[in-house]
């Protein structure tokens, strides 16, 4: 190990790199990016009459304007960014306007984690990053250290924690190796299938309401009396779309009908759009994820990915608060899940994400996290072992979403139109039906002495698992129809997860309360 | 369903079940407060509500759409704004009246219990050795009715908030929390079991 005091002196303020601008820039524009987000967008209609307005010159000089300002404030805030080490913490001095400073004791810091930008790894850099318990996102960034200082500072906290703070938790993660791989680095079928089964289909629907915007542009662009001097620039679009379109159809199937022509042309931009996005989700999941691999040290998880980006994520195994083992349509084709370890509230710091793991691997890693506490769990969903809900969960949802509207809506229907169209509102409870079977069908749990395994989903499955010793507040809660039947909500929460286990036995809920209130109680550990 | 009790060392019936627990209701002028509060958010949604029905009439005269248009929207103005009206009346001038009676809270030697709903019934359970810290809320209602409320937290968040309380219940619950906490903590210390934050 080399000590800290060969690569800084300590007790002096020290200024970051300059290739640290890069990151105030990105920093600062990802600020101005979320204003813009919050006090733009929803005044949308200014930004798109201020467009229309076609003034280049003027919308040439604000984005000019713009772009000086965030350099001018990346500057300012590279300029007053400062850092200062001393034998048992560490202070970062930062801010324009209001000057904060924020000193990090080495024994409060749970995690040390590197970011590499490609910049950063062409000169032998990094962006340091400390998360501490208390925070939902990282306490603190140093941007542009060198990989020497870095892993210095790293193993200083390390020996920190070690030596005065975990002698015995220390001993209990044990772990022989100095560093062991659990998964090995991910090659390019592992990325594949990662690229095809991420991203959101919320994107795809964006391009889908883009399309039907083209049809809505189409019909409009035809009602008018002349379409060739179109002004609006979209509908011009549209307009050279269908008639290339037409003519490209009409080269390979001759005689086409004009109208079948303009479907397959709706039909071909929606794949179109289909194939775009899935090289879209592909290439950001390689960015994400190329070269994923995990790594153990003793209590620590290491997880480490990036293409141009390398980010390195550490999370301690007995801060681990809850473990959710997922899957999407795609992955369920592809047959595997994605695990998401966390040690906070926070969506992004404290979580280690393993993007692609079968099932055994996803057992093995949730055994290796929480120790002991697993015997006997299964973390397959489809295990028999699963605790089935009560059927009344299915049948309550139905008649109050399905039925109970369905029978009102027709009550209206029949009032106000004297037809037998309002037939068609009996789809709806069909449709609330398949919902709330699936819903039912995949819902499930399963426990042991000191921790709880959830079970639900729609058409596929995720998995939730609470340690009970991580376990904040516990609620029961009835509704009419349960008060009747005599079930209720189990609600267990952490810091991390809330499940709720709906129409179980009032009894096992109020005993379940008791029994984990009193392991809370009874503990002669803190939870940490 | 019998794996969670198989350690003979805690047999069911020897667990303090919340079940049995002596309640202790909030204050009975806190249903004035919630009806005073109530009755101010209907002096504002009113007006509002009386400005819109004039709209829809104005719309309903410029005679853009068609007869049976006017007929049916007529009747789904009509009937959602009825069922909305007396929606919002059973809630904001008999719910309380209903509703305070059933908030309820315990406390225990190591936890603190709050339960509440009239339809629905929710009871909280919050353990002191969970909780990170707690204050008290006067707002300027409260005060006029010299009530307070109080919030617990813990590492998820707002854990309970237990309105309705008199004020010098709300303060010696809140120092009752704080002690214990800090009694946890000195606890964890003495064992040398992480810091004494309880992260």
């Amino acid at each position: 190990m080399i000590g800290l005091t060969t690569v800084f002196e300590q007790d002096i303020w020290y200024k970051a790199s300059p290739v640290a601008l890069l990151f105030f820039v990105g920093k600062t524009i990802r600020k101005g990016f979320e204003q813009f987000k919050s006090l733009v967008l929803p005044n949308s209609f200014v930004l798109a009459w201020f467009l229309s307005q076609r003034n280049w010159l003027l919308i040439g000089i604000l984005v000019g304007i713009w772009v000086i300002l965030i350099f001018a404030v990346a500057f300012v805030r590279y300029w007053r960014f400062r850092f200062k080490l001393t034998p048992n913490s560490i202070s970062v001095r930062e801010g324009v306007l209001k000057e904060r400073q924020l000193d990090l004791e080495f024994e409060r810091i749970r995690a040390v984690n590197y970011k590499r930008g490609l910049v950063d790894r062409v000169l032998g850099l990094t962006g340091i990053s400390f998360d501490t318990a208390g925070s939902g996102e990282a306490e603190a960034t140093i941007p542009a250290v060198s990989m020497k200082f870095a892993e210095s500072l790293r193993a200083s906290i390390e020996e920190k924690r070690t030596e005065l703070l975990e002698p015995e938790l220390s001993q209990d993660w044990a772990f022989g190796e100095k560093e062991n791989l659990l998964i090995p680095t991910f090659e390019w079928p592992e990325m594949l299938r990662i690229g095809f089964s991420s991203g959101n289909f919320l994107f795809v629907a964006t391009f889908i309401g883009a399309i039907s915007a083209f049809a809505g542009q189409y019909s409009s662009a035809f009602t008018e009396s002349d379409s060739a001097n179109q002004t609006n620039l979209l509908a011009r679009a549209v307009m050279w779309i269908v008639t290339h379109g037409h003519e490209l159809h009409a080269g390979v199937i001759p005689g086409i009908h004009r109208t079948f022509s303009i479907a397959l042309i709706f039909v071909e931009l929606v794949l179109l759009l289909v194939v775009l996005t899935m090289i879209f989700n592909l290439v950001s999941a390689i960015f994400q994820w190329y070269r994923f691999s995990l790594f153990r040290e003793n209590d620590t998880l290491k997880s480490v990915a990036g293409l141009t980006t390398v980010r390195e994520t550490r999370l301690t195994l007995p801060k681990i608060q809850s473990v959710v083992i997922s899957e999407n349509l795609r992955s369920h084709w592809f047959s595997f899940f994605k695990l998401t370890a966390r040690q906070s509230h926070s969506q992004q710091e404290h979580t280690l994400v393993v993007p692609l793991a079968s099932s055994d691997r996803s057992s093995e890693l949730c055994q290796l996290m929480f120790k002991d506490a697993t015997t006997g769990l299964r973390f397959d969903p489809r295990a028999p072992e699963f605790i089935r809900i009560s059927p009344a969960y299915f049948w309550v949802d139905f008649f109050k979403v399905g039925v109970v509207p369905s029978l009102f809506a027709i009550g209206v229907a029949m009032l106000l139109f004297y037809s037998v169209w309002w037939i068609l509102i009996l789809v709806w409870p069909l449709l609330v039906a398949l919902v709330q079977f699936l819903k039912w069908r995949k819902a499930g749990y399963m426990y042991n002495e000191t921790a709880i395994v959830h079970r639900k989903g729609l058409l596929t499955y995720t998995l939730v698992t609470l340690p009970f010793s991580k376990i904040q507040s516990v609620s029961v809660e009835q509704n009419i129809v349960q008060q009747w039947t005599q079930r209720a909500t189990l609600e267990i929460r952490n810091s991390t997860q809330s499940i709720g286990i709906p129409y179980i036995d009032i009894n096992l809920a109020c005993d379940f309360r008791d029994f984990l209130l009193y392991s809370i109680e009874s503990a002669k550990e803190e939870w940490q | 369903m019998n794996i969670l009790f198989k350690n003979p060392t805690v047999p069911l019936d020897t667990l303090p079940t919340v079940a049995d627990i002596p309640w202790t209701a909030v204050e009975f002028r806190y249903r004035n407060m919630v009806l005073l509060r109530n009755l101010f958010v209907s002096l504002i949604l009113i007006p509002m509500g009386i400005g819109l029905f004039f709209i829809f009439q104005l719309v309903d005269q410029a005679g853009h759409a068609g007869e049976d248009f006017q007929r049916i929207a007529r009747y789904l103005v009509g009937g959602g704004a009825s069922l909305l009206i007396a929606y919002l009346l059973f809630q904001w001038y008999v719910m309380p009246f209903l509703e305070v009676p059933r908030m309820k809270y315990a406390v225990r030697l190591q936890d603190i219990n709050y339960r509440r709903g009239v339809f629905s019934t929710k009871t909280t359970s919050a353990p002191f050795r969970r909780m990170q810290h707690a204050e008290t809320n006067r707002g300027p209602l409260e005060r006029m009715f010299d009530l307070a409320s109080l919030s617990i937290f813990t590492a998820a968040g707002l854990a309970l908030q237990i309105r309705g309380l008199s004020p010098e219940t709300a303060e010696t619950l809140r120092d009752h929390v704080l002690k214990k906490i800090s009694e946890y903590q000195q606890l964890d210390a003495n064992n040398d079991v992480e810091d004494s934050t309880g992260l």
